[in-house]
């Protein structure tokens, strides 16, 4: 005989209890292991997607707005002897012939054999079954498109110059290209590729690029290129650096050098027109005797009456202009002087354009006197000294000019175009370069050309071999970026999924635990005589307690290993469950079942040790008893004498809790929404707590209620209610957890599910999600003019009747990842939105939920404008962005990296409330063009409409703007995309809430069940007195269902408090039916069970019942 | 059987006794009066003693304070001198496991086990108490069986309480007493849930038992046939203890 043994045969004895705990064990070890094995599966399913996205790809470089040669990625193979991909990737729309769908935001991505090499697996695609044109599944689908079918994709036309610049043309700004589809690809033939991280694959059209190249007039140049390498042939992005600073050309910076023979001089220029100023400031110092030089477009010159139009000027120093020359001076060409009848010392207005935001053009006047007259000879006579304006530079005479600035063609005289004809453009007027940056300083740059004292092909590969030595590829925005490793963070930092299903299974697993602690309690007081012979005969309490426990043990450990399989099993269920009809909540990612062995190990260990805990705590207070009592069956009536502490304390606390559920509302009366809500969350669970403390008070053998039912009026009067409330207060503690299992159930089912919520209410208000607005846009490519100006609206033929009334808040977006819930991995480089803060602020859309301070009298969204630390941009996100997507709070960074590669601080100064804006962070458009000065135009639209007409103007702009790939969604619906995941949150919630509760109430099952049978004797008593069989029924059920009313009462009244505030906010969809049915639900399913248990024990033959007592 | 009550005779503490209760006062409400008021009594080494007296006269409290089952309100239990209430848990579950051997009105078996495994439960423990005698659990298993063909259970070792009759369980439940060699055995109504035939062969087997083992006995009863068994019997009424002339 040993404790093994006794545990072992109390096991065997007392079997039908320990398969009820261990079931108990089974049911909370399942849940929780599936919980985290969910966690396991989405992780998994991340990754998966992550390297089907990526293939082999470890390092992409990608710089914004820049083109580099193809041959690039060749010098780079032959340095560092890995993979290395060029291709060029720009953003279209796709049609397919039908042209009944559509598809914006598409990926057009010119490829060669290098970038198939690097799919995940490298040898599915054959060189010689090289597709031609292949899109990917999504396209396919979405455009029902097919091998052979054709399709019509309309792409941004690259432009070096950025088309937000004064200068550029937005003319012919895309190009449609017509395409027959030879393959749609799979994941694994790269259909999923993309450099940002999603689990929804791209729309993606892979083109040949040499195709693409022809296309576009971009031959031999690309903009991405993609390191391949596996896991041996790891490299760092250091490495890489060093790798392209020794290998990238003045091409790769978009800048050429040439000599100029007539002024024996070399000349370095850019494709950009302005030089960038980390290439300025590098090409000045390229060589000795540098000269910078700012040629500008003027729009007039003008001394008095005369005026000569659209003319060149140039800031530069000597040899035109000399290095005395005063800020107010300005040297004029011979024909100049002529045509403006002007000489030395004359005044002369300069009228020339700046840019302003959103192309907006501002006309500036500069008055100069004129120092000098320049013969049409010399170095004066300078035809080089004109930029490559797009739009002029190439035009043969000028009315062909066709400038991004408007030009009045005329006012062009024919002896302008006399003088264009013979001298191009050549300036007319030449002022000192510090005057000219001081005017035309733009956030593209303040020179125009650098020019070196020198003429042969050594010193001009001198010039250039120092300029591109001593400029970083980085500079630029040309560093790498390690795809890979960020891909594969993503889904390791993604929302946790085992966390998220724990915290919804709570409920589930707290009903299994409390059953398995029910049942343990149970047989433990079945065996209370056992534990008193054991103390008597010399047991110390510990002893007794690691003899259960161990018994406890081995039934958990019995649980956790059954309840860890049953969890696998689980998991199936709950992935089949969210790749269906729980899809929201996983925003449409289709999951793969995966779990780890440790999570299995870890959840069952867990789960076994909670039990054991649980089962613990259970010991402790029932071996505390003295063996006394427990050999004499007396703790039940022990629990009848004296409990006036408690019953005092219970009291106290249900009165501070009812005072502080009253007092905190009260006090937050002024508070934000968010705060009240929270307040009066708070109050319903003081509420909670108070109800609970008054029916533990009432259920004291003591307690007022037992006493007054049982005198009344100095006359004792026991009837079958007054009888039915003793029994209650005869076991408190059961009655207690009966009330308090079911009011925290309803608290819990109503409060959770009063959070759903209707977006589309209340979607007009300014306050609410949608900002106010009625729609929301997004077009593919740019759209450079300002949606609200009568010209642009006539320019792009949208229809002015139709956009009576309609104002339109443009924004600019630099891509990055979506941060909303909608992506499941966490977003390592969240999307920017450069926005207008006046625009909102004027009209106080959406709701902060929490700012920094904002200045007085100024709406917090000034706070974008706000001057703070150097490197510090300020921004404002969306609670679920910020919060969840980000996992930041105000006054958190965020670094991130212009595109000249300067890492910067984002600094969170507000967040609001749940918005269509979700997913991105909004910083100020003028700080978004300081950072971000090649990104052109505006591709996000926020549109007011009048009420009636919003379904008109969605079509106008949709139809209208159709080659820009604009896509109107209502507001309302946005955000209902957005409310679907947390409604979805709350089905799994509620399903698996109800489960629990069903749960729950077997446990309230064996309670009643329990209850009647340790009475059987007294109800046996009661029936040989006389009661008859329908009497002692309803002496039960009156018991029973009168805690089934307190706890469901309870907890429905403190819940309805918690919610106040919700029932108030527009938008709130509270399912009154659900909930009322769940309520009915949990109250018939007690009623089922007690009269269950009350038939079966009324069944039992009077006399052996009274004998058995 | 009328027995001569000694008025004044309270029983005396004697030297030699190895568990005296001193004044021994035991009180469950303030607001009622003591169970036991200053009761004083010694147990010499092998006497017999019966502790008679009405319902709810306090015999059982006698007996549980005697036992370590319960603390007096006032006084002392002394063993071997030594006050129980100084005791820690510890020692006052090593002192009921070796010194006190305990059978009750209803024996409290454990269903689960069988007759030979209840016998050796307090065994189990016995390691707490200094490897009881220096038995390994073979000499435990020995003892139990001879103390078991001693009452005449050995075609039932095998067998659970729940196919024992009422009489069978009692004399178990005494070889469970027994098994740890105890210097007191406390019968608190051994025979009160057994049938007339059972109840005299169990008083028999007691008194046999304490004969043969030299353990000190105390038994509460109502039975007057078995207390007069005893060397010695006692009354108790309202909370006083009188000898009883025998």
């Amino acid at each position: 005989m040993n404790h093994y043994r006794l545990s072992l045969n109390s096991m065997r004895f007392y079997w039908r209890t320990q398969a009820g705990i261990t079931l108990g064990i089974v049911v909370s070890t399942a849940v929780l292991v599936g919980a985290l094995a969910v966690g396991d599966s989405v992780r998994y399913s991340l990754r998966q997607m992550a390297l089907a996205r990526v293939g082999r790809i470890q390092f992409a470089m990608a710089p914004s707005g820049r083109y580099f040669r193809s041959k690039l990625a060749e010098n780079l193979q032959g340095k560092l002897g890995i993979a290395v991909a060029p291709i060029l990737m720009l953003r279209g729309s796709a049609t397919g012939d039908a042209g009944t769908a559509r598809a914006n935001n598409v990926q057009v991505i010119g490829v060669d054999d290098r970038f198939w090499a690097l799919s995940p697996s490298a040898s599915a695609i054959r060189r010689d079954n090289l597709p031609l044109v292949a899109v990917n599944q999504r396209l396919s689908t979405q455009l029902a498109l097919a091998t052979g079918d054709g399709m019509l994709i309309r792409l941004e036309r690259p432009s070096l110059l950025p088309r937000d610049s004064s200068m550029a043309t937005t003319t012919n700004a895309s190009t449609a290209l017509r395409l027959d589809v030879s393959a749609v690809l799979n994941d694994k033939q790269f259909g999923r590729f993309g450099l940002q991280s999603s689990q929804v694959p791209p729309y993606s059209v892979f083109v040949p690029i040499s195709l693409l190249q022809r296309e576009l007039g971009m031959e031999g140049k690309a903009n991405t290129l993609l390191i391949g390498g596996g896991e041996q042939e790891r490299i760092s992005a250091a490495q890489l650096d060093r790798a392209l600073q020794t290998a990238w050309k003045l091409e790769d910076a978009n800048l050429q050098i040439h000599a100029l023979p007539r002024t024996e001089t070399l000349e370095l220029r850019t494709d950009r027109v302005f030089f960038d100023p980390p290439v300025a400031a590098a090409a000045l110092q390229a060589a000795p005797g540098a000269t910078g030089i700012l040629t500008y477009f003027v729009n007039e010159l003008r001394h008095g009456e005369h005026a000569t139009p659209y003319s060149l000027v140039a800031a530069m120093g000597e040899p035109v202009v000399p290095a005395n020359l005063m800020d107010d001076e300005i040297i004029i060409n011979a024909w100049l002087a002529d045509d403006l009848k002007a000489s030395s010392g004359d005044l002369l207005d300069v009228t020339f354009y700046v840019d302003a935001s959103m192309r907006r053009l501002e006309e500036r006047v500069a008055s100069f006197r004129v120092r000098s007259v320049l013969p049409m000879q010399g170095d004066a006579l300078d035809l080089d000294l004109m930029p490559d304006f797009p739009g002029i530079s190439g035009a043969v005479n000028c009315r062909d000019w066709d400038p991004g600035i408007p030009v009045d063609l005329n006012r062009i005289r024919p002896k302008d175009e006399v003088y264009w004809e013979a001298y191009r453009g050549t300036p007319k007027a030449f002022i000192n370069l510090q005057a000219g940056q001081k005017l035309w300083e733009n956030r593209f740059g303040n020179l125009t050309a650098v020019r070196y004292p020198g003429k042969s092909a050594t010193q001009s590969d001198a010039v250039a071999s120092r300029l591109m030595s001593s400029l970083a590829p980085g500079q630029l925005g040309m560093s790498f970026r390690p795809v890979r490793d960020e891909a594969l963070r993503a889904g390791e930092q993604s929302l946790d999924f085992g966390q998220l299903f724990l915290g919804l299974s709570f409920f589930l697993i707290l009903s299994a635990l409390l059953l398995t602690n029910l049942l343990f309690v149970f047989g433990m007081e079945r065996r209370q005589a056992e534990v008193g012979t054991l103390l008597a005969v010399g047991f110390r309490p510990r002893d007794v307690r690691r003899l259960f426990l161990l018994e406890g043990a081995a039934l958990a450990c019995v649980g956790g290993v059954v309840g860890a399989w049953v969890g696998l099993a689980y998991t199936r269920l709950m992935i089949y469950l969210l790749n269906s009809f729980w899809r929201s909540a996983v925003a449409e990612a289709s999951l793969s079942y995966h779990a780890s062995a440790a999570t299995v190990i870890a959840g069952g260990c867990a789960s076994v040790a909670i039990g054991l805990l649980s089962l613990w705590i259970t010991l402790r207070k029932q071996a505390m008893a003295a063996p006394r009592q427990l050999l004499t069956r007396s703790l039940a009536s022990a629990s009848l004498v004296d409990h006036t502490a408690g019953h005092r304390r219970a009291r106290w606390i249900a009165a501070a809790c009812g005072l502080l559920a009253v007092a905190v509302p009260a006090f937050t009366g002024q508070s934000s929404g968010h705060e009240t809500a929270g307040a009066f969350f708070g109050a319903g669970l003081l509420l909670l707590v108070s109800f609970l403390s008054i029916c533990d008070s009432l259920l004291s053998p003591t307690g007022g209620a037992v006493d007054s039912l049982r005198v009344r009026n100095n006359v004792a009067r026991l009837t079958i209610g007054a009888m039915a409330w003793r029994n209650a207060s005869r076991r408190r503690g059961r009655s207690l957890a009966t009330v308090g299992l079911l009011s925290c159930a309803s608290f819990l089912l109503i409060s959770v599910g009063a959070n759903r919520r209707d977006p589309g209410h209340d979607a007009r208000k300014r306050s609410a999600g949608t900002g106010g607005f009625a729609l929301i846009g997004q077009s593919t490519l740019p759209i450079y003019e300002d949606l609200n100006s009568p010209g642009a609206i006539e320019a792009l033929g949208l229809d002015t009747d139709t956009l009576q009334g309609v104002s339109v808040v443009p924004g600019r977006i630099h891509e990055g990842e979506d941060a909303s819930c909608l992506n499941l991995n966490r977003a390592q480089v969240p999307r920017l939105i450069g926005i207008a803060p006046a625009l909102l602020g004027d009209r106080g859309s959406f709701t902060f939920v929490k700012t920094l301070k904002p200045e007085k009298r100024l709406s917090p969204w000034a706070l974008l404008d706000a001057d703070g630390p150097t490197n510090t941009v300020p921004t404002i996100g969306d609670q679920s962005t910020v919060v969840w997507g980000l996992g930041k709070s105000v006054g958190d960074s965020i670094r991130y990296t212009d595109e000249r590669g300067n890492a910067f601080q984002l600094q969170i100064v507000g967040i609001i409330a749940n918005s269509i804006l979700q997913g991105n962070l909004l910083i100020s458009e003028d700080r978004f063009s300081t950072c971000f000065p090649s990104e052109s135009g505006h591709r996000l639209f926020l549109i007011d409409t009048p009420k009636q007409a919003t379904s008109t103007v969605s079509h106008e702009f949709s139809h209208a703007l159709e080659d820009f790939g604009v896509e109107i969604t209502p507001a309302a619906r946005r955000l209902s995309e957005f409310s679907a995941v947390e409604n979805a949150y709350l089905n799994i919630f509620q399903a698996l809430g109800g489960l629990g509760l069903l749960l729950g109430s077997v446990g309230i099952g064996i309670c009643v069940m329990r209850n009647v049978l340790d009475r059987r004797g007294e109800l046996a008593l009661l029936r040989a007195v006389g009661f008859r069989t329908s009497t002692i029924c309803r002496l039960i059920m009156l018991e029973h269902l009168s805690l089934l009313a307190l706890g469901v009462i309870s907890g429905t009244l403190a819940s309805l408090i918690a919610i106040y505030p919700s029932l108030r906010t527009s938008g709130a969809e509270v399912p009154y039916v659900l909930l009322s049915l769940t309520m009915l639900a949990v109250l018939l399913n007690g009623c089922l069970w007690t009269w269950g248990a009350t038939t079966i024990s009324v069944r039992e033959p009077m006399m052996d019942a009274l004998q058995s007592e | 059987m009328i027995f001569a009550v000694k008025p004044n005779d309270e029983p005396t503490t004697k030297p030699t006794a190895f568990l005296q209760l001193s004044s021994v006062t035991k009180s469950y409400t303030a607001e009622e009066p003591p169970v036991l008021q200053a009761v004083t009594l010694g147990i010499q080494q092998g006497e017999s003693l019966a502790v008679t007296g009405p319902s709810g006269s306090g015999k059982s409290t006698l007996l549980n304070l005697m036992g370590a089952l319960d603390h007096p309100t006032s006084g002392a239990v002394l063993l071997d001198g030594r006050d129980l209430s100084n005791m820690n848990d510890d020692e006052l579950a090593r002192f009921r496991n070796r010194e006190i051997g305990f059978v009750f009105q209803m024996h409290h078996l454990l269903p689960q086990c069988t007759v030979l495994e209840n016998v050796l439960i307090p065994t189990l423990v016995a390691a707490h108490g200094k490897a009881a005698h220096g038995k390994g659990s073979a000499e435990y298993e020995a003892r139990a069986r001879q103390l078991l063909e001693r009452v005449g259970m050995t075609h039932r070792l095998s067998h659970r309480p729940g196919a024992l009759s009422g009489g069978e369980c009692q004399r178990v439940a005494v070889v469970r007493a027994l098994i740890n060699e105890p210097r007191l055995l406390l019968a608190d109504e051994p025979t009160g849930s057994l049938d007339q035939g059972s109840a005299e062969n169990l008083a028999q087997l007691v008194v046999e038992l304490n004969e043969e083992q030299g353990v000190a006995l105390v038994v509460v009863t109502h039975s007057t046939e078995l207390a007069e068994r005893m060397s010695r019997q006692l009354r108790l009424s309202s909370g006083k203890l009188q000898e009883l002339a025998t």
